[in-house]
């Protein structure tokens, strides 16, 4: 099981990888760990955070376990762009003429509350920064 | 031909004068020119978006219920007006831009749109997706 | 720089639209080298409050990109499908369908002058059938 920790500010999760569901994407993930880029609020996407990462871009790359819906806890990987969502509430992959799919790869684990909360924060308080890491031990 | 009407709407430091649009929907543009002035904060769309949007619960524009002319669309430098609960939304795009929510389209209203030199204004509204909600007023030009 | 004017006659109307060259280049160019485009408005079928016309063969088919898209056709706009095989002009509340649903188009002019009179001869289609619509620059 590959774990990976989010941090923002001063909370971090930690989130576990679907690797079965999408064995391409989140191996492409935890090959770019660690990563540490601006965290800016959805604007067409509902409850989320977004964060685009030059290397995790593949526009050849095939969506795998792929959702249109977001979920509380869910982090989607949209490889065709290299962006990365983190809901922390209802929301849809949405553009500025309909819907388009992402890859499902990973999920907070826990009630994930305080990483929500930060997510959400985004939205008041404009950018932020997400560190992604591999979990030690995991 | 009525004289036209026109609202200040300042945006942290920024300002932009806009037009009322009486003849698109009478009855929703004067209820919000009965409501002015307008202070409160904006913060950047999370699904309409190249937009930002404010709450008001100042009367009578709060306790419009009606989309006098339904639009999803909101043009850049639009203003519109979307009924909710209690409130008024209302929504500037600075760009492309439709009123949405969870469950995909809704619509709401145009009342008012930028005239004059606005791009100061936009790059205003914009900075609120990075720089986080700010204040805003809207208030009417010449008394 | 102020946009270009496109004139707009309808069933003696006379009325300018400006073209939306900041917001659509590309439509607004291939309309441009089009004109003038005469053709029969006739009221659309799907899409509410509009007049449609059908510019046919030119610039307009090689316009492929939805430069900044929308649905709603505000009174007044006049909006075009990508490939350009319409024209919509908004009288009214309009939105931009066909037999699937919603659909998207650019916005490429919007009247602004005789506003009120040419909306009311566009809105005719709906009672009294097709009109003439020409599009030429002007004079």
């Amino acid at each position: 099981m590959r774990q990976i920790e989010i941090q923002v500010g001063d909370v971090v999760a930690t989130a576990t990888l679907r690797t079965d569901a999408a064995p391409e994407l989140t191996a492409r993930l935890w090959d770019a760990l660690p990563i540490e880029v601006p965290l800016v609020h959805a604007i067409r996407s509902g409850n989320c955070a977004e964060a685009t990462c030059a290397e995790l871009v593949d526009p050849d790359q095939k969506v795998e376990s792929q959702v249109s819906f977001f979920y509380p806890g869910m982090v989607a990987y949209r490889p065709a762009t290299g962006e990365l969502t983190f809901a922390y509430g209802q929301g849809q992959a949405r553009s500025e003429t309909g819907t388009h799919w992402v890859s499902y790869v990973g999920q907070v684990d826990g009630s994930g509350d305080d990483i929500f909360t930060a997510w959400e924060a985004t939205r008041s308080v404009g950018v932020s920064t997400v560190a992604i890491r591999r979990k030690e031990g995991a | 031909m009525a004289a036209t009407r026109s609202m200040r709407v300042t945006v942290g430091t920024a300002t932009a004068e806009y037009t009322m649009l009486d003849d698109f929907a009478p009855k929703t543009a004067e209820a919000l020119w009965e409501s002015l002035p307008i202070t409160g904060r904006v913060t950047h769309a999370r699904w309409a978006g190249s937009a930002v949007f404010t709450k008001t619960p100042n009367q009578p524009v709060a306790a419009v219920s009606d989309v006098e002319l339904p639009v999803t669309s909101i043009y850049p430098g639009t203003l519109v007006v979307r009924p909710g609960r209690g409130v008024a939304e209302l929504f500037f795009s600075y760009g492309v831009a439709e009123s949405r929510g969870a469950t995909g389209r809704s619509y709401a209203t145009p009342v008012a749109e930028a005239v004059g030199a606005t791009e100061e204004f936009f790059t205003a509204l914009a900075g609120t997706w990075s720089g986080g909600s700010t204040d805003v007023t809207i208030e009417r030009v010449d008394g | 720089m102020t946009n270009r004017r496109v004139v707009v006659e309808c069933d003696g109307v006379r009325a300018e639209m400006e073209l939306l060259d900041d917001n659509a280049p590309k439509a607004a160019a291939a309309v441009w080298d089009m004109l003038p485009i005469t053709d029969d408005a006739f009221a659309a079928k799907w899409s509410g409050d509009a007049a449609v016309i059908h510019p046919g063969p030119g610039a307009v088919q090689d316009v492929t990109e939805l430069e900044n898209p929308v649905t709603s056709i505000y009174p007044g706009a006049v909006v075009m499908r990508p490939r350009g095989s319409e024209i919509l002009f908004g009288h009214g509340v309009g939105e931009y369908r066909w037999g699937v649903g919603v659909d998207y188009v650019v916005r490429i002019g919007k009247f602004v002058t005789n506003v009120t009179e040419m909306l009311a001869v566009l809105r005719k289609t709906e009672t009294e059938g097709p009109r003439r619509l020409t599009m030429s620059r002007p004079a």
